[in-house]
């Protein structure tokens, strides 16, 4: 059968789709258009050439001709295009390479799967894989991935994981449909009634509204768009400041708080300098003390270099309200392990901290040098790396020349005159919105200090850095311990995101560092809602009544189910080995006998076919056991004609013959596997 | 001429003799028809098993040279008291009328009294060039002749000849002004054969014999009243199991059952085809009916009296309607007793 011209081109543009998804985040744009017009073209192309007589072979050869062709052009073009423009070449390789390997992977494919029906499964596990690869973050019910398409159902206040489910499976179904072969007119009914179930399903989907906040209200999305970070990572956004803070996440502490003004839950640190800003460090070599996976499954470690006679061990569980892109706990994590969700309804992931937490003041560590010996200069480099504009030395030099003469040197103290005079000359302010445009933290800092956390915190780090002492920038919340109940739940708040700095001093490990800037316009945030608090804490705690029966866990029991497979399984053998036993010495009867012969067929894999009559299996089988014929035909006398005393007595002589002819053609192998054949005589018809 | 001992002084008794008949007449067909062993075979079955065959090929391809050659392979005798001629044949045209086959009622003047004249249908073997080129009142005359072995003329019946057979033919693509047989007529004949062009070695064959004496006149003949009475013993003699025929029920069913088809074969059919079985089985040396048979049989025996959905292969669908039938009855025989 034939496709139609319009079913092609769905089939093309469900490949194209596929191709897409594939090469997203991997290739230029003129890479993605090649691509999908390489894949288009294939499509249209395969059903041109459907009739071609060519061998399996040479499909496979083409395709993989064209690919490596692309790439070979692509080679000339990067070694001899040195007098072009460097994102011509880059641009046109690209397309070069994706257009033709797409399409000769494609076009093999395609003409492939309308010769040999199976390729379709290839054709279908390529398009099923693709929608499998975008949502292969979405794993756990925890994190909802693709973060685009739930972002945009939580903003319209859909639950993602119904949107997610019908997507993938319609992807799958109507690519199934497409792919695989069958009728035209029911595979266009089954495609209208997908189509209609997945917008009943969505429709469905929309009724029950969320009663948690909204994630792209919170300003939790740090780590999406490179571009204006620092505007980006302000989670105050003014147009939201006159709605109440939202509760984002609740931390369960397990020990006894350490005296402190400020619990700092870091979720990621800053340090790699890009331009006139700090990023994530993208290579992974630094600040591998900061754990930025989410651990899915087991839990995640990290080695951090923070030295225990300064910090105790902190043990707290997190309970997420809100979809949170990077997880954070307090101080300075070493260990995050998933734990079960207490509560679905209510929490979106639960998960236990181990943390060292700092306990000891900064001015306890006065006399210690700040960069440790052990470090590599790539290290230091990276720590120390600050924007090339001389006003930062200029200032940092101005600073530390006013310390008290005993200190002059001392790093710390250097670090606390930066402190002091960010503290005091600063203002923490929101509203000043000059602090947009290029060099944010340079016209912040050289210009009036009107800026918030972010700001801060940047110039601390250059400043520190512009004195050779080791520095980055953490990001997280920071949680007032004043503004809080006395219990052992803390809640956090999505107005409580913050920045701070953090400091490196030998001896001790990483230390957090922050400025708070005395002169401030913004009010006091408000008391902290105790009743909640401690509400959500008790929540946390323990499961809610209606899924108790859940708290033991089910555990399969591989042993049981193991030794009764083995059980059910030798049962079977046994059964198979005794029949096959009867009716190999079936006598008495010329059915009895002419079936035992069948059976030795069977078990070297000649049984009868279904429809084939006794005669014609005969001569299929005449050459390797001649007397196969006149036994069934003895036995067929005897079967549908008169009771022929002559033919009965010909029959245990004839099966006799046949078996020894059986096994003189029958190669030892192929006997042997016969013999140990259990299931022989099943096929036996 | 070698001559045949005389049948109704020593009737049959086994069924080596009726083999030896059909032998007999099958080498002398084939000393003349070269290259169609098999249309041969299943004509002797169509003879034996009392049923007419329709021919269906084209024109040239030796349907005249096998009706005449089942003609003469019969010993000439001179007309009985019913008068019925061995070997007749008529061309069926546009303008027959029906007592140009039956024959008519003629006033004869010097003894004042009708008498009728026996039509061309007075025959052991009648052949019926394109069957289909004459109009239907002429068709269904044959009807009656083929089904009841009788001609009716002025409301009197004359008996046919117990050997009655007629080998019909007709042209499957040159269909214009024809009068296609409609279905209920198509029934009454046991086969349909197509014939398809001989191979070349026997084509060859037949250029470097044509128009040289024919050594054929050499082979022994069979009386006429040795096939009648090989009919009756081969009945008589060949066993039809229940599972056999139960294979012929279910193959019926499951022609009927399809979506494939607007009509499923008849009961006559099956009925019919019970004696072909038997003859198929007594010419392979057996004296009871196989799965074999069976398979055989089904595509001249049932393909033509399905009237099939547009777009439907006859041969394919009765090959699939063969297969869950020919398995069960394969099946029964190493079942329970």
């Amino acid at each position: 059968m034939k496709d139609s011209r319009a079913i092609v081109f769905l089939k093309g543009a469900l490949l194209c789709g596929a191709v897409v998804l594939y090469l997203w985040s991997l290739a230029t744009p003129p890479g993605l258009v090649a691509a999908v017009v390489g894949t288009l073209g294939a499509a249209l192309v395969a059903h041109r050439l459907e009739d071609a007589k060519l061998r399996l072979l040479s499909w496979v050869v083409l395709g993989a001709g064209l690919g490596l062709t692309g790439q070979l052009a692509a080679g000339v073009l990067s070694a001899f295009g040195s007098f072009l423009p460097p994102w011509f070449t880059l641009m046109t390789a690209d397309a070069l390479v994706l257009g033709l390997t797409t399409f000769g992977f494609f076009l093999a494919l395609r003409l492939l799967s309308s010769r040999w029906h199976v390729f379709s499964i290839v054709e279908l596990a390529v398009v099923v894989g693709a929608v499998a690869h975008a949502f292969a973050d979405h794993r756990h019910m925890r994190i909802h991935q693709p973060r685009f398409l739930s972002d945009w159902a939580w903003s319209h206040g859909i639950e993602p994981e119904p949107v997610l489910s019908v997507l993938g499976v319609t992807a799958m179904a109507v690519s199934a449909l497409l792919l695989l072969r069958a009728s035209r007119a029911r595979r266009l009914l089954a495609m209208v009634a997908l189509f209609l179930g997945g917008i009943l399903v969505l429709l469905l989907g929309e009724q029950p509204r969320l009663d948690v906040p909204k994630a792209d209200e919170l300003g939790v999305r740090s780590n999406n768009s490179d571009d204006d970070q620092n505007k980006n990572d302000d989670p105050k956004n003014q147009n939201k400041r006159n709605k109440p803070p939202e509760p984002i996440a609740i931390a369960v502490l397990h020990d006894d708080l350490p005296e402190t003004d400020v619990l700092y839950f870091r979720q990621a640190v800053r340090s790699k300098l890009v331009g006139d800003r700090l990023v994530e460090d993208p290579s992974g070599t630094f600040d591998s003390d900061v754990p930025t996976r989410f651990p899915a499954g087991s839990p995640v470690q990290v080695q951090t270099p923070q030295v225990p006679e300064f910090h105790r061990k902190l043990h707290t569980s997190m309970f997420l309200l809100v979809d949170h892109a990077q997880l954070f706990g307090v101080g300075f994590p070493e260990a995050l392990t998933p734990v079960p969700n207490p509560n679905p309804r209510r929490f979106v992931a639960a998960y236990d901290v181990d943390s060292q937490f700092l306990i000891r003041p900064i001015e306890r560590m006065l006399g210690r040098g700040t960069v440790p010996a052990e470090w590599s200069p790539a290290q230091r480099a990276h720590y120390t790396e600050y924007p090339p504009d001389p006003r930062y030395a200029e200032l940092s030099e101005r600073l530390v020349r006013d310390v008290d003469p005993r200190f002059v040197g001392d790093d710390v103290v250097k670090a606390l005159a930066i402190k002091q005079y960010l503290e005091k000359e600063g203002f923490y302010s929101l509203k000043d919105k000059t602090l947009e445009g290029s060099d944010p933290v340079a016209q912040f800092l050289f210009g009036d200090l009107h800026g918030y956390c972010v700001h801060f915190a940047h110039a601390a780090v250059f400043l520190l850095r512009s004195q050779g002492i080791p520095a980055r920038v953490a990001i997280g919340y920071g949680v007032q311990t004043q503004q809080r109940g006395a219990g052992s739940a803390v809640l956090i708040f999505a107005n409580e995101a913050h920045a701070w700095p953090e400091m490196f001093i030998e001896g001790v490990g990483w230390v957090t560092f922050d400025i708070a800037p005395e002169r401030s316009d913004e009010p006091p945030s408000p008391h902290v809602d105790q009743d909640l608090e401690a509400a959500l804490g008790e929540l946390a705690r323990k499961p809610p009544p209606d899924t108790l029966e859940d708290s033991t866990p089910f555990v399969i029991p591989w042993a049981l189910l193991g030794f009764g497979s083995l059980a059910l399984v030798s049962g079977a053998l046994v059964l198979a080995f005794g029949v096959k036993l009867v009716r190999r010495f079936g006598r008495g009867s010329h059915r009895r006998v002419y079936r035992a012969v069948l059976d030795a067929l069977s078990d070297v894999g000649q049984p009868r076919r279904y429809g084939e009559s006794r005669e014609h299996h005969a001569q299929r089988l005449a050459a390797r056991a001649p007397s196969f014929v006149p036994l069934t035909s003895a036995h067929l006398a005897l079967a549908f004609g008169h009771d022929d005393a002559q033919a009965r007595a010909q029959v245990d002589a004839l099966a006799r013959a046949t078996r020894q002819e059986l096994r003189r053609s029958t190669p030892f192998l192929l006997r042997l596997a016969g013999f140990f054949n259990p299931v022989g005589w099943w096929f036996t018809r | 001429m070698m001559t045949t001992k005389d049948p109704m002084s020593a009737p049959l008794s086994t069924l080596d003799e009726v083999r030896a008949i059909a032998a007999r007449l099958r080498d002398r067909m084939r000393y003349d028809v070269i290259g169609r062993d098999d249309i041969i075979e299943l004509v002797l079955i169509s003879l034996f098993a009392d049923g007419h065959v329709l021919l269906e090929d084209y024109p040239g391809s030796g349907k005249t040279t096998l009706a005449k050659a089942l003609g003469h392979a019969f010993v000439e005798e001179p007309e009985d008291a019913h008068g019925i001629a061995t070997f007749r044949r008529v061309q069926f045209t546009p303008d027959l009328l029906p007592s140009d086959i039956t024959g008519v009622t003629i006033f004869d003047t010097t003894t004042n009294v009708f008498t009728f004249r026996r039509g061309p249908v007075f025959a052991s073997v009648l052949l019926v060039d394109e069957i289909n080129r004459t109009s239907p009142k002429v068709q269904s005359a044959l009807l009656e002749a083929m089904a009841e072995k009788q001609v009716t003329v002025d409301n009197v019946s004359h008996r046919l000849g117990d050997l009655f057979f007629v080998m019909a033919t007709q042209n499957p693509l040159d269909s214009v002004g024809t009068y296609p047989l409609p279905l209920a007529q198509l029934d009454r004949f046991l086969f349909k054969l197509t014939m398809k062009h001989i191979d070349p070695v026997s084509e060859l064959q037949v250029l470097k014999t044509w128009g040289h004496p024919r050594v054929a006149m050499e082979l022994p003949k069979v009386h006429r009243a040795e096939v009648v009475a090989g009919r009756a013993l081969l009945r008589e003699k060949v066993f039809v199991s229940q599972e056999v025929q139960q294979c012929l029920v279910d193959i019926a069913t499951a022609l009927r059952d399809t979506k494939r088809t607007r009509q499923g074969v008849s009961t006559r059919s099956l009925v019919q085809a019970i004696p072909a079985l038997q003859t198929r089985a007594l010419l392979k040396g057996r004296d009871y009916v196989s799965s074999d048979d069976v398979e055989a049989l089904a595509f001249p025996l049932f393909a033509h009296r399905l009237e099939l959905m547009p777009g439907v292969n006859a041969d394919a669908l009765v090959r699939d309607a063969l297969r869950g039938p020919v398995d069960k009855l394969a099946r029964s025989t190493i079942g329970v007793e």
